[in-house]
């Protein structure tokens, strides 16, 4: 399987707030599954509380399920886990087999998410069943869980039963990995309704999930004749969320001014300030209890000197606006999370600003600290942001900033020395972020090979290497090259083959997705820009394209016979073709899909990818020039290329090959 | 933070280890006091040169400036009743470093497995490159209870930049301590001055391993007689990191380390620790514990072995049938409460040495002539053969003799086919503690992997006219490797493992449409492993009315144009080659005998101290014959000759076999 994340470096992680914890499941494949939950909203003094009563259930099916060592039962900074008994085979288990801790995040400094971790006994048995029961009580109802469903290959099913007063509203969402699986919904009182999802059948997991090892998961909605309960539009969860936001702790005036001086423009003092927390504020999360949501005061981010996006986001919001400027933030979700329509706390793990320029949003992360003003990095782009904007929050997709290729790249190869041939490459968006970060933090052998990770994943048999920085622009960075092109170039005895598909773009495992209907979350890839320059004397080349055009991906390869420019009486062409002087030009163009993949653009992905892997095998061919005429009648344009269109894709190629 | 365990950190073994051990605390009226305690940190912090720093250590995100460790036992002895019982330890870390890179977390926050109540001060201070100077104390740290029920005490530290220096103080008070100390002496930060203490009371008597054969730690010894106490002082400058490389030694073949054990530590009154006298003291000690577990008139082992090895006629045969019965019906668990082999029989379980002890008893009863063994592990370093501990053997295993050849069996690893000896136990010492005939002495174990060939591949490819290549991979993967892949199929389920064996498919360039793929004898254990998959491929051939190119790429060869580089100066460990290695791969390629092959195929052939290397390709008509050899060498070598193992395994891509392009002869 060929599964690439194409930044040079793992980007920080940023860390909103943990959403549902599992327990650990390595051993517990083979178990049948059964969540019963019941909520209770209650009305009090000035609103309502919630809690909920909890039985987990499980059966162990295999051999291996047996060696399932430990159950866990988190409790996050807004809950409170009470009266926990677990059975197993009908035997309550000893309280000293259960440890309260704090759970750890890979991520975060401190974390405000505990658990009760469960050891189960050595000797359980296949057909043993643990049955494990607790009580949690909210903060407030805002926290209303989000609740999800495992992947596991047993019967796996929820309950969810919600006592609510009567005049209060209940509704639901649920996202689910199977086409089949439905939730069932029954009223049954006047204050009690019930939510099931069950007869969920085994499957395996599948590549590129957009819920990996989960089967659904379900949200509730309230709402009261005053309004929501839980905030579950995006202008209630804003005006909830900045609610919680802390109102003191401004950065004194002065310190303002020193951190925007020389900033002439709105935009050079949104800048100033965003170069200011990437740079000189070091990633830190201390979550620990309302910190999982609530960011630190800018006076703390400050005086500390670290924080996390939503300190860092929340630092730049308050200060802009206390210049003038309506900088927001913006809540969304880089790692997997079920999305659902409406907003929630746990739907999102990051947090950024966006700034509305000309009726726009412009987003910027100040998290990440080798990413220059005006871009984004590209775990953020395609996601869909919650901007926090009052009665006018919505949720916006964020988008590249630039829409010039992340990589340009120029090849310049002569066919007696493919294996001296050079490259220029230009780099920008977040292809850029990835390689400041390397030229910044990284040096000599290491930086080179960190640098050819940038590049020479995605190049079929051409590798780059000796890179040096000829232009360190704002946002663009371009590097020479050297270039051996000797295993990408085929030699026969009578032509030269140049392969079409010179990029290595097509991921084969997404063409398992096959068989279901269900989203795809695709991981991030570059749009490429790649020319070949090739001299190859004594030889001439029939023009010849490859065009495939699905809705959300696109791959073109062309070759273009210049003789006719150089005889053109148009200066430009003859001025382009004496500049190229007897070097014949190949271009390669990729533009990639979409993060989210549905619908048509999603089976119009699939057909791409299924083309792309295909014309792995087809070929622009050179033909000795003393030959070429006798050979272009040897060799016809091929009518099964030129008609293999399909809804999404369009091929046009007279390759060889076919 | 030293390992206050015996040996590896939690490994179930070494918790074994540990019950063999009792430890006695009582009163005492003559104490050894503390000598070493924290810094006031009076001395005044001093900034450094970071651009100096950096030019010396580029790969350095910090550097310690001092490094001083102290690990100090307070005791008493002669006791008098009503005197109160101490035996306490103090451990004590001063350090000071420099932070070349404020994004690396390990220096810019505190974070240490320390219990809050065993923390006795934490003094912090930190200078930042302007001159500002922070303390911190205990009060400022957050204590997190893990979920092993440990706790981690941390601080972040505020306004970290490239230039702040840092330092810290703590000390820590083990009121439980144990009678071995082991204490890494080079981290993976470059150190200017390391300080290690050692202090321990006068009238108490310990042992030091050696690190390396005649070659002690290198340390001085002092007397404080007013305070009752001798002290180690060890002590190093300009240490580089310790940094990870393939094919290096294990981390204490490279570096120095303080291991130490306590052999006789009076508390009077009739109370004493004492270590070993000798190996032979040792294995007497050990076999009450595990060896002679076959309870007096107790006919269990005997039966249980006549019912296993029933119509056996060979050794071999009864080895085999005892390793089975074990494999199959003992589990190997470090808390089972079996106290002797009849417990383990029935209740089927038991911790390692006892099963070790049984499956030694076992094979007595059916008259195979074998050791017990407790071996070393190569992750421990050098073998002192004067440090007579449990820490430095604690690996069991059996040496059966088997028509005249020692076989060793590993019965505590699941399935581990007879004669094959994990990496970290080849070549090592072992301590025989008993044979049929008498006690032994100290053994070596064979340097070997159980079978010449780690990995064998074969290609079957065939090339059809319209261009489908049709391919038949058959691995067969020997010695540990067969066991470590067995291991890890053995509990996936029919579709898991169909998952996976189609992720091990060499072609990952798409267009494969599968045949057939199968495990052929995943439980045969004893066997080499083999798999076998069969798909085709319809995206590598290109056919034009002239030629045909048939591109490799993805198959026989990398279709990425990444490549790394490796410098071999920049080489640090020493190259360690634990045994002879050897993979082999033959490939078969079949295509239409209209066609002509125009590529010229070149062999290859180059060996050096480390191995080699050979390509040899056949052509006849219709078909492509290669044979590709890599083999390595067992080797021990400096890291100055890191460009010669270049040589060899960077020449891996001139055995790819490049894209061939055929004339088509239409």
């Amino acid at each position: 399987m060929l599964v690439r994340t194409w930044h040079a470096t793992v980007l920080v992680g940023c860390l909103f707030l943990c959403s549902t914890v599992f327990p650990s499941l390595s051993h517990a494949q083979d178990i049948a599954y059964t969540e019963h939950v019941d909520l209770f909203l209650e009305e009090k003094a000035g609103g309502y509380s919630l809690r909920s009563e909890v039985r987990e259930t499980f059966t162990l099916m295999s051999e291996r399920s047996t060696d399932l060592s430990t159950w866990r039962v988190a409790e996050h900074f807004y809950e409170d886990v009470r009266r926990l008994k677990v059975h197993v085979g009908g035997e309550a288990v000893d309280t000293d087999q259960i440890q309260y801790h704090q759970l750890e995040s890979r991520n975060a400094f401190l974390t405000g998410t505990n658990a009760y971790t469960i050891t189960l006994p050595r000797d359980m048995k296949v057909g043993t069943g643990v049955s494990i029961s607790y009580e949690k009580t909210y903060d407030a109802p805002q926290y209303a869980p989000i609740l999800q469903v495992p992947n596991l290959s047993g019967t796996v099913a929820l309950v969810v039963n919600v006592h609510h007063p009567a005049d209060v509203e209940v509704g639901s969402e649920v996202v689910v990995m199977d086409d089949s699986t439905r939730m069932e919904s029954e009223r049954l009182s006047p204050t009690r309704l019930q939510f099931v999802l069950d007869k969920l059948q085994p499957r395996p997991d599948r590549p590129f999930e957009i819920l990996p090892q989960r089967r659904a998961a379900m949200m509730v909605s309230l709402k009261d004749a005053s309004g929501w309960i839980t905030p579950s539009r995006p202008a209630a969860f804003a005006g909830w969320y900045e609610s919680l936001l802390p109102t003191g702790g401004a950065v004194p005036d002065s310190v303002v001014t020193d951190l925007v001086d020389g900033a002439a423009t709105q935009s050079d003092t949104v800048a100033a300030l965003y170069d200011r927390m990437r740079s000189e504020v070091r990633y830190l999360l201390n979550a620990k209890g309302t910190g999982a949501i609530v960011p630190r005061t800018p006076r703390a981010v400050l005086d500390t000197g670290y924080g996390d996006c939503k300190d860092k986001a929340y630092f730049i919001h308050r200060t802009a606006q206390a210049l003038g400027i309506d900088v927001r933030m913006a809540l969304l979700a880089v790692g997997p999370k079920p999305e659902f329509d409406a907003p929630h706390p746990a739907s999102f793990d990051h947090v950024v600003n966006a700034w509305k320029v000309g009726g726009e949003w412009r987003f910027f992360d100040p998290t990440h600290e080798h990413v220059p003003f005006g871009n984004v990095p590209a775990s953020d782009v395609g996601q869909r942001a919650l901007v926090l904007d009052g009665e006018a929050s919505e949720f916006v997709t964020i988008s590249a900033p630039n829409e010039a290729p992340d990589i340009s790249l120029v090849l310049d190869a002569s066919t007696d020395a493919l294996d001296r041939a050079s490259a220029q490459i230009t780099v920008r968006n977040h292809a850029y972020a990835a390689v400041r970060e390397i030229l910044d933090t990284e040096t000599g052998l290491r930086r080179e090979n960190e640098l050819v990770s940038v590049f020479g994943p995605w190049l079929y048999k051409m590798q780059v290497g000796s890179l040096l920085v000829i232009d360190d622009g704002e946002h663009t960075i371009t590097l020479h090259a050297d270039a051996n092109l000797s295993d990408f170039l085929i030699a026969s005895p009578t032509r030269l083959y140049v392969p079409m598909t010179a990029l290595r773009v097509a991921e084969p495992a997404v063409l398992e997705r096959r068989t279901d209907a269900m989203p795809i979350r695709f991981p991030s890839q570059p749009s490429i820009d790649a020319t070949l320059r090739l001299r190859a004397p004594g030889h001439t080349v029939t023009p010849d394209s490859l065009v495939l055009d699905g809705d959300s991906a696109s791959f073109t390869a062309r070759v273009e016979d210049r003789s006719a420019d150089a005889e053109s009486g148009e200066p430009s062409n003859r001025d382009a073709a004496d500049a190229l002087g007897d070097r014949t030009v190949f271009s390669y163009q990729f533009r990639p899909p979409k993060r989210i993949l549905d619908g048509e653009a999603r089976a119009g992905f699939l057909d791409f990818t299924d083309s792309l892997l295909d014309a792995k095998r087809k070929m622009f061919v050179l033909k000795p020039v003393d030959t070429s005429v006798e050979s272009d009648a040897d060799s016809p344009p091929n009518p099964d290329t030129q008609t293999d269109s399909q809804d999404d894709t369009q091929t046009d190629s007279n390759s060889a090959d076919e | 933070m030293y390992l206050f365990t015996p040996d590896a950190p939690g490994s179930t073994l070494s918790r074994i280890a540990a019950l063999l051990v009792a430890v006695a605390v009582l009163t005492a009226c003559t104490t050894a006091k503390r000598t070493v305690l924290p810094s006031m940190q009076t001395q005044p912090l001093n900034l450094v040169d970071t651009d100096a720093y950096s030019s010396k250590y580029p790969d350095a995100n910090g550097v310690f400036l001092a490094f001083d460790h102290s690990v100090e036992h307070v005791a008493t002895k002669d006791n008098a009743y009503g005197v109160t019982q101490k035996w306490e330890l103090y451990e004590t870390i001063q350090r000071r470093y420099v932070v070349l890179d404020p994004d690396d977390e390990a220096l810019t926050q505190f974070e240490e497995s320390i219990d809050a109540e065993d923390l006795q001060t934490l003094r912090i201070r930190m200078m930042r490159p302007d001159g500002a100077v922070s303390r911190f104390t205990a009060t400022d740290a957050e204590t997190v209870t893990n979920e092993d029920g440990s706790q981690t005490l941390k601080i972040a530290y505020p306004n970290v930049t490239r230039g702040t220096v840092i330092e810290e103080v703590y000390d820590v008070k083990d009121e439980s301590p144990g009678r071995f100390l082991d204490v890494a002496l080079q981290i993976r930060y470059p150190v200017d001055s390391l300080r290690f203490r050692f202090a321990y009371p006068d009238w108490w008597k310990i042992r030091v391993k050696d690190i390396a054969e005649d070659e002690p730690l290198s340390f001085e010894t002092s007397q404080d007689a007013e305070n009752n106490k001798t002290t180690i002082r060890y002590s190093a400058a300009d240490l580089p990191a310790v940094v990870d490389e393939p094919y290096s030694p294990f981390y204490k073949e490279m570096v120095d380390y303080f291991k130490m054990e306590i052999v006789d530590a009076n508390f009077g009154n009739g109370y004493r620790l004492e270590g070993f006298f000798g190996w032979i003291d040792f294995g007497e000690q050990f076999e009450k514990f595990a060896i002679d577990k076959d309870p007096l008139f107790s006919r269990e082992v005997k039966r249980t072995t006549e019912e296993v090895t029933e119509g056996a006629t060979t050794d071999q045969e009864k080895v085999t049938r005892i390793m089975e019965y074990v494999t199959s019906n003992i589990e190997i668990d470090a808390r089972s409460s079996a106290s002797d082999f009849d417990d383990v029989i029935d209740e089927g379980s038991g911790h390692p040495y006892l099963v070790n002890g049984l499956v030694q008893a076992m094979l007595t009863r059916a008259g195979v002539y074998s050791s017990y063994l407790l071996v070393h592990s190569a992750s421990d370093g050098y073998f002192d053969p004067e440090f007579y501990s449990i820490s430095e053997m604690y690996i069991p295993g059996i040496a059966a003799n088997v028509d005249g050849e020692s076989v060793y069996l590993f019965p505590y690893l699941k399935d581990l086919p007879a004669g094959l000896i994990p990496q970290a136990l080849q070549g090592q010492r072992a301590l025989a503690i008993k044979t049929n005939d008498g006690y032994a002495s100290l053994v070596d174990l064979p340097r070997r992997d159980g079978a010449r060939v780690s990995l064998a591949e074969a290609y079957d490819v065939e090339i059809s006219e319209e261009g489908v290549v049709s391919v038949t991979e058959s691995r067969t993967y020997h010695g540990t490797l067969a066991y470590a892949l067995r291991k890890q199929y053995e509990d996936l389920t029919e579709e898991e493992t169909t998952d996976n064996l189609k992720e091990t498919v060499s072609y990952t360039e798409g267009g494969i449409e599968w045949t057939t793929h199968e495990i052929r004898n995943p439980e045969a254990f004893g066997e080499p492993l083999e798999v076998e998959l069969k798909y085709t491929i319809d995206n590598l051939v290109t056919l034009t009315p002239e030629e045909v190119l048939v591109q490799t790429s993805g198959l026989f060869s990398t279709a990425s144009g990444e490549i790394t580089k490796v410098n071999p100066n920049d080489r640090r460990n020493p190259i360690d080659i634990a045994f002879d290695q050897r993979q082999e791969v033959d490939v078969t390629i079949r295509y239409p005998e209209s066609w002509t092959l125009t590529t010229e195929l070149a062999d290859v052939e180059f060996e050096n101290d480390f191995g080699a290397v050979q390509s040899t390709n056949e052509l006849t008509p219709g078909q492509i014959t290669a044979k590709h050899r890599v083999s390595l060498r067992e080797s021990k070598r400096p890291a100055s000759e890191m460009s010669s193992l270049l040589d060899l395994i960077g020449s891996n891509s001139k055995l790819s076999i490049p894209t061939l392009v055929f004339q088509s002869g239409s």
